[in-house]
């Protein structure tokens, strides 16, 4: 019943010419298109290790890349992810240490939502400025990034550390951790990549099927006619936003439940910024993370690959996210140059010239 | 340039409707075709001006003058055919082009930048400059001395916000005549204005003919054309009918035009006839919208209200004109709960809603319809069926717990499709690839189809052509007088209002001016009311 | 004190380089939120020309094209192929950041950090050895040649947008696009060059910190000051004046946390670092102007 707005048709042009523009600069360091794919593809999935380790890099992407979802689905940026994620885990490493004892069916979900709680708090001033002053809450957030990191660098080499130099948290206990569900030798991966890819369809399903994920998207896409359609517009914005930075609280404290069981300095190796690169590849969809998010993965755990086998700087994936974001974010454009260029092949011109020049009337005239 | 200037000296001899002289016309155009997308906007216009002329373009809301003056002036490029000034062909790329040939224009929707200053404004585009420095004293003599001229007064370092909406519009004229623009085209110049502000610019207009400007004017108001045009062409589906001198025929003529014969008829059979038929007078006694001492304070940018007492009988259909800007906007604002009112309080049957938000007020039953349809009505990347559910998502066939029923949706959506005569009737098409006129279609249909007790509605017939606006106009008579729905309908076109209301005020600085009953109001009346005089050639009023 | 104002001086020289950089662009109503993209490119071009020149000149030149050139990718796609302006810049942001590791890699063999080439000179470099001037020597020798440059840029760049042609038709095309079309403007045109303008001017702020402060790259060294460069022209609401005391502000706060951490070791380092961003914040949640964006800021008609 929901037609997508933006259909595959204009997304799959832009991430094609992406990965063409890719391979060109692939080509420009000297390594064939097809190098760099199989070396990709064999450092991620080539082999049980190196697969569980991309499954286990998918769970913080999986989640900032739908908490920044979320809060575009309600028309907000949110750049925060990264300092969200990293407070999360401090304090979720935090909370599972000090907690009294506690039942690890008690400890583990006490530990995640502190994360997520502390997440969500984090995000709050962000969007009330925006609606009470007008501040752009891309700027807040960002600000807050740089104060959250700061705050817990501070905390991990001093009061919460474990009293080395390492500036790190101690252990959490046993109870805290998440299960192992498949294990190969010392790698092993736990629910958490799944649980993860679960909230991500049922985000979509949310939503695009319930009431409140229509109200909540109504809000975002227009808060004045919504909230004259009688929809509390403003208490959406501000809870989404708040759902989208306990999900990158969240994110924080599932990397230290199911991965490192600790909290160091500079825990997040930028997750919260491929959290928004994931986001914006799967155009906003919830129910299109998991793709965009297998990519990113891929690339991530292949980078050290890239560097052993093909001599490539591991900067390169950098790159590769950089062209594939703005092919993503000029499909539109791209779609219509394409169409204007088969349109002269076949000696039609100029038809999609006058269909976008009408467009920019129509929009003249509004 | 230099045909026009000898052409003008000869000018005041053709007063007397002698054969025109065999100048070369200082504007034509040839065969002009234009589509947009599938729809003939214009299709072979062909149009002639004469030199020191003021010539009507004429014609009904689509008809295509705004795309065939936004040809001339550069903004779209024509698909097929000619312009020529003085007889030399000229191809426009861009309104740049168009201004350095002595061609100057006033948009409809008031172009102008909102932070920088009125001298800004005006030289933007062609400032003096000495070193690419703006001569700022310079400009500031040469817009004094054209504000002399025709006697404005504006303020050269105020920002143009800051302006009222008349204003703005003379900063566009004196922009284009700063340019020394020799042909002027104004796209529906005075349907912002009021009656005394529209005298002033007709007469500015004569005065600027007598100087030897070629004018085209733009315009549904047939009064206005006939008052001041030589000429008038009329358009009617993208197509140029003719080409008349007014002293040659008479606005019924010209009407028959616009129209169409066949339309003519039934628009006179129901438009007034209607008036007659539905007009029993609503004294039910039974009042639905009681407002008393209502006030609000001027928050930027929304003016101020002052003091307004209004009560709406059941089934009664009240009107509220005035300018852009005199508190409409905060009066519906107020009655729908987007604005909380400072004093006084409103009533709708009988209970006291003053403190209510507007989700709390929907469910008692009062509708409203905002002015602005893309910014406050609709969510223009939605499809259409998510427009219709917009409001109603809580609904009982519409969703069950918190789930969404997809099918009772579509079929819901389906049937208003149908009852508004929506085109193309597509429920999953997004919004914002409809028309202007079936986007107004889909918010109207969406409060109507709510029978509210009380519906406030903002500019009804916004976008919708002579025939549609008709169609829509017996539906609010109909519905009000069926399902005893009192309506509030705000509009800045007196026509709009005389035609289908019981009663209409004006409001003039957030004050009710007045208040008239059918067959009490004319549009001489409300026009001075809406100017901001009580008496008859009375003095302005100063709240 | 003298030492701490000396100290703002150099912190404030990429800020301002950066942030009317930025003012450009946005005035004529392109969101700027690439200017961190842009000052990473002009600092590693800057060392690149330098080293490939020999001459520092040649590499301050190679920077401003380079910031110049991240410009133009975000006017390509913000103008050209109507993209969301935020997703864009962060695109030219991690496009940055992605090609100088790479290129650093690619071209000198390193990881993080770049040899060390020349630097430009400092102003000693042109003070007399004796006379009167030479007592300057002290302090004043040690300042780099663009600061004196920043200087003159900001006080061009606000004579430009307040008395020029240009710079007015800059600022319409910021108001209204649609006017400005109307009245004869080439608005795309105008936009384009504002954005790279304002690459330009914020790739030479990435000039300063490479070749200016220091004599080489390292990886990531503009550090979020083209955030806060943004951050400046929020609070100064798009006017040059107060862009021009927001920049001084934060260079101030940045120069006392400097200068406070060396005083009072026993505070953790990490408070000073946050200062400027806690105090940014603190002034974004508490003060509103009068003025606000640019009417057309991040519309495209």
């Amino acid at each position: 019943m929901i037609r997508k707005s933006r259909s595959a048709s204009t997304l799959l042009p832009a991430i094609v010419t992406g990965v063409a523009v890719c391979m060109g600069l692939g080509g420009l360091a000297g390594v064939g298109p097809l190098d760099l794919v199989e070396t990709i593809w064999t450092g991620a999935w080539g082999g049980t290790d190196a697969a569980m380790n991309t499954l286990s890099k998918m769970t913080p992407l999986l989640l900032t890349g739908l908490s920044v979802a979320l809060a575009y689905s309600a028309g907000l940026l949110n750049i925060g992810c990264e300092g969200q994620l990293t407070l999360g885990a401090l304090v979720c490493a935090t909370v599972a240490r000090l907690a009294p004892p506690l039942p690890g069916f008690l400890l583990l979900p006490l530990a995640l939502l502190s994360g997520a709680l502390v997440g969500g708090v984090f995000a709050y001033p962000a969007v009330v400025l925006r609606q009470r002053r007008g501040v752009h809450e891309v700027i807040t957030t960002l600000i807050l990034n740089y104060i959250a990191i700061y705050a817990c660098s501070y905390f991990v080499s001093g009061p919460l550390g474990d009293g080395t130099a390492m500036g790190r948290t101690p252990l959490i206990p046993e109870g805290a951790r998440m299960a192992e569900i498949v294990r190969s030798g010392s790698l092993y991966l736990t629910a958490a990549p799944p649980a993860a890819l679960l909230m991500c369809f049922a985000a979509r399903f949310w939503l695009s099927r319930t009431v409140w994920g229509f109200e909540a998207r109504a809000s975002g896409s227009n808060p004045e006619a919504a909230t004259n359609a009688g929809i509390a517009a403003s208490k959406w914005q501000v809870g989404m936003f708040v759902v989208s930075g306990a999900l990158a609280g969240l994110a924080g404290a599932m990397e230290v439940c199911a991965v490192h069981h600790r909290f160091y300095r500079s825990f997040s190796p930028g997750y919260g910024f491929d959290g928004l690169t994931a986001a914006f590849l799967a155009n906003g969809a919830p129910g299109w993370l998991w793709l965009s998010t297998v990519f990113l993965a891929s690339l991530r755990s292949a980078d050290k690959w890239l560097q052993i086998g093909l001599n490539v700087s591991p900067n390169f994936i950098l790159v590769v996210q950089a062209v594939l974001l703005f092919t993503v974010t000029c499909q539109g454009g791209i779609k219509s140059c394409l169409d204007r260029v088969v349109l002269r092949f076949r000696g039609r011109g100029g038809g999609t010239a006058r269909a976008a020049e009408s467009d920019r009337a129509g929009a003249g005239r509004s | 340039m230099s045909d026009p200037r000898t052409s003008r000296e000869r000018l005041p001899d053709t007063g007397d409707r002698n054969p025109p002289p065999p100048t070369l016309p200082a504007l034509e155009v040839r065969n002009i075709s234009k589509k947009f997308g599938t729809v003939d906007a214009n299709r072979d216009i062909s149009l002639s001006v004469r030199p020191g002329e003021i010539h009507a373009v004429v014609g009904e809301n689509g008809a295509g003058k705004s795309t065939l003056m936004n040809m001339i002036f550069g903004r779209i490029s024509p698909d097929s055919g000619a312009i020529l000034l003085s007889g030399n062909p000229v191809c426009f790329r861009s309104p740049r082009d168009a201004i350095r040939a002595g061609i100057g224009m006033v948009h409809q929707n008031i172009l102008c930048f909102p932070q920088l200053s009125v001298l800004e404004n005006v030289i933007c585009g062609s400032e003096p400059s000495r070193a690419r420095l703006v001569r700022t004293t310079t400009a500031r003599e040469e817009l004094l001395r054209l504000q002399g001229l025709f006697g404005f007064h504006l303020d050269p370092d105020l920002p143009v916000l800051e302006l009222p909406f008349a204003q703005r519009q003379q900063i566009e004229i004196l922009r284009a005549l700063y340019r020394r623009a020799e042909i002027l085209i104004l796209d529906e110049p005075t349907s912002l204005l009021a009656p005394g502000e529209t005298d002033r610019l007709l007469s500015l207009l004569e005065s600027l003919r007598a100087g030897g400007n070629t004018i085209l004017f733009i315009s549904h108001r047939l009064s206005e054309v006939f008052r001041i045009a030589d000429r008038v062409t009329v358009l009617r589906k993208g197509r140029a009918l003719a080409t008349i001198e007014t002293a040659a025929t008479d606005p019924c003529e010209i009407a028959r035009l616009m129209v169409g014969a066949s339309r003519n008829g039934a628009r006179e059979g129901k438009g007034t006839g209607n008036a007659a038929d539905f007009r029993q007078p609503c004294n039910s006694g039974e009042a639905v919208l009681e407002i008393s001492g209502l006030s609000i304070r001027a928050r930027e940018p929304d003016p101020a209200i002052r003091n307004i007492t209004i009560s709406i009988g059941r089934g009664e259909i009240f009107g509220i004109g005035g300018i852009v800007g005199n508190g409409q906007r905060v009066l519906a604002g107020a009655i729908a709960g987007r604005i909380i009112p400072d004093e006084g309080i409103i009533r709708v049957r009988g209970e006291d809603v003053t403190a209510l938000r507007i989700g709390a007020r929907i469910k008692r039953g009062i509708h409203w319809l905002p002015e602005d349809l893309n910014g406050e009505a609709l969510l223009p990347d939605h499809a259409v069926w998510e427009n219709f559910l917009l409001g109603l998502q809580r609904e009982s066939p519409f969703s069950r717990g918190n789930l969404l029923m997809p099918e009772e949706i579509v079929r819901y959506c389906s049937e208003r499709i149908a009852e508004n005569g929506i085109e193309p009737p597509d429920p999953h098409l997004r919004v914002a690839r409809l028309s202007g006129g079936n986007r107004q279609k889909v918010a109207v249909g969406r409060i109507l189809a709510r029978k509210p007790v009380l519906a406030v509605i903002e500019q009804p017939s916004r976008g919708l052509d002579l025939h549609a606006s008709a169609r829509l106009r017996e539906r609010l008579v109909s519905l009000c007088r069926a399902q005893g729905t009192a309506m509030l309908v705000f509009s800045y076109d007196l026509e709009e209002l005389t035609a289908l209301c019981d009663r209409i005020a004006v409001l003039y600085r957030g004050e009710v001016m007045g208040t008239a009953a059918r067959g009490d109001f004319s549009c001489e009346l409300l026009g001075r009311w809406m100017a901001g005089m009580k008496e008859p050639r009375g003095k302005e009023v100063h709240p | 004190m003298f030492d701490l104002l000396v100290l703002m001086l150099a912190n404030s020289v990429p800020l301002l380089f950066a942030a009317f950089g930025g003012l450009l662009s946005e005035s004529s109503g392109v969101i700027n939120f690439a200017l961190e993209g842009m000052m990473l490119s002009g600092a590693f071009a800057a060392v690149l020309g330098t080293f490939v020149s020999g001459s520092p000149w040649v590499g301050l030149i190679s920077g401003v094209a380079a910031g110049g050139l991240a410009g133009a990718v975000h006017a390509t796609a913000c103008l050209k192929f109507r993209a969301n302006q935020i997703v864009s810049a962060i695109a030219v942001n991690l496009l940055a950041a992605g090609l100088t590791g790479w290129t650093l890699n690619q071209f000198f063999g390193v990881y993080g950090t770049s040899p060390e080439v020349s630097s430009l000179p400092r102003l000693g470099h042109y003070l007399p050895q004796t006379g009167l001037l030479s007592s300057l020597h002290g302090i004043a020798g040690e300042i780099s040649v663009l600061v004196p440059v920043a200087i003159c840029t900001v006080g061009a760049v606000i004579c430009f947008l307040k008395h020029s042609v240009p710079g007015l038709r800059l600022r319409a095309c910021g108001e209204n696009p649609e006017a400005a079309a109307s009245a004869g403007l080439s608005v795309e045109r105008i936009r384009f060059a504002a954005v790279c303008a304002g690459g330009a001017l914020a790739g030479l702020g990435g000039v300063y910190m490479s070749i200016g402060e220091l004599a080489q790259f390292v990886e990531n060294m503009t550090h979020g000051r083209g955030y806060l460069a943004i951050a400046a022209i929020i609070l100064g609401r798009w006017r040059p004046d107060g862009v021009l005391l927001s920049v001084l502000f934060f260079a101030f706060a940045e120069a006392l946390s400097e200068w406070l951490s060396v005083r009072w070791s026993s505070v953790p380092n990490e408070v000073f670092h946050a200062l400027p961003y806690a105090a940014c914040f603190l002034i974004l949640s508490w003060y509103a102007g009068k003025h606000r964006a640019p009417t057309a800021l991040g519309r495209i008609v």
